[in-house]
């Protein structure tokens, strides 16, 4: 078992989670390495750090009671620089096959006693850990985005998983300041096999006249006390995203039970992903007003 | 302040409220929550609509937010949005 005192954590995959990642790592005083293959992709992850730093310093989420003083992500395009890492968190897209070939190769290079932790919306984890040659250490962690002010991870155990593995994940993410939850290994775990049906419902009533957008989320919002209702939570995580998804879901649990709505699916093709293409369920162009 | 200039003062203001409510009115089901305080405590606005409000306005207004404007009092609401602009813009 790793009985380091110092942690190092690598984030593999620097896209809006990877970068939410490593900034909320690096402002808590933890050791970070920020891998991805594509330069592109660091550059624009460390102008989403900086930005992720503002918004900290604004909401006060980096303030007293972190473990260190702020540190700087290290920035590569090798996973082999990850080798001195205790823990790896893997953020690449939500493509089983990319995961897999991904923990293939990150298997190789870490030694047996660091932790690996798959950050994913879906994808069942067991797969995965049984693609390598470590199944023990290999476990679920599901961030919020922003990754600083979220407070709660959903931490998924498959029936491979040692114990001390769960423990010094445990235990950096309490260094992390976060708390945690551990369910079982199922496609979606909790939270996405719930929320990608009210999202998914919620794109289809659109299309049946039933309600606009901002009915719908106000009506989470007020009678369920959701914080955000679930348009509006859609064009956040990026429709994208959503659709992919529901895909992994469908070929979990069957297309009668998760098969992605025709609305979303237009959506999708026409580019409307959400917040990040400016044009969701809502539109966030310059001078756009609410769809 | 003559008459002159506490009026431009008031038209810039009211220019200035104007944006940014059409702004901010993207992220909110309901457009009269942006009247309240604790648009930021309150959870009006989630975080990610905090950080593009920022660049909004340095874009939108030509002004610069510094870290140690930073301050949870400055952005809480469109009142507190507006007058920060303001002495930015004066400054």
């Amino acid at each position: 078992m790793n009985t380091t005192t110092t942690t190092t954590v690598g984030v593999v995959g620097a896209g809006v989670m990877g970068a939410s990642l490593a900034h909320a790592l690096t402002a808590r005083g933890i050791d970070t390495v920020l891998q991805d293959t594509d330069p592109a992709a660091l550059d624009e992850a460390m102008h989403r750090i900086a930005a992720a730093g503002r918004l900290a310093r604004l909401t006060g989420a980096a303030g007293p009671g972190r473990p260190g003083p702020a540190r700087q992500a290290r920035l590569t395009g090798e996973l082999t620089e990850l080798a001195g890492c205790d823990l790896v968190i893997e953020n690449v897209t939500e493509d089983p096959a990319v995961k897999r070939s991904v923990h293939q190769r990150l298997d190789a290079v870490l030694p047996a006693t660091a932790v690996v932790a798959v950050n994913t919306s879906a994808v069942p984890i067991s797969d995965l850990a049984l693609a390598t040659g470590h199944p023990e250490r290999v476990i679920g962690a599901h961030f919020m985005n922003p990754v600083a002010t979220s407070t709660m991870v959903e931490v998924v155990r498959t029936p491979y998983v040692a114990q001390w593995a769960l423990d010094r994940l445990l235990e950096i993410l309490g260094q992390f300041g976060k708390e945690s939850v551990v369910v079982a290994d199922a496609a979606g775990f909790v939270i996405n096999r719930c929320l990608m049906i009210f999202i998914n419902e919620a794109a289809a009533l659109l299309d049946d006249g039933v309600a606009t957008p901002q009915q719908v989320d106000r009506l989470f919002r007020g009678c369920l006390g959701h914080r955000t209702g679930p348009l509006r939570t859609a064009d956040i995580i990026g429709l994208d995203t959503v659709v992919r998804t529901l895909d992994v879901l469908r070929d979990q649990y069957g297309p009668e039970r998760f098969t992605p709505s025709d609305r979303l699916l237009r959506m999708v093709a026409a580019g409307q992903h959400g917040r990040k293409t400016g044009q969701g369920f809502y539109s966030y162009t310059t001078d756009g007003a609410a769809a | 302040m003559s008459s002159n200039q506490t009026a431009a003062g008031t038209t810039q203001a009211a220019t200035v409220r104007a944006a940014v409510t059409r702004f901010l009115a993207r992220y909110v089901d309901d457009t009269t929550l942006l009247q309240q305080h604790g648009l930021l405590t309150g959870g009006v606005l989630d975080s990610l609509a905090a950080v593009e409000l920022l660049a909004h306005l340095e874009r939108q207004f030509g002004i610069t937010v510094d870290n140690e404007d930073l301050e949870i009092d400055n952005f809480d609401s469109v009142d507190a949005i507006v007058a920060f602009v303001a002495r930015k813009a004066a400054a």
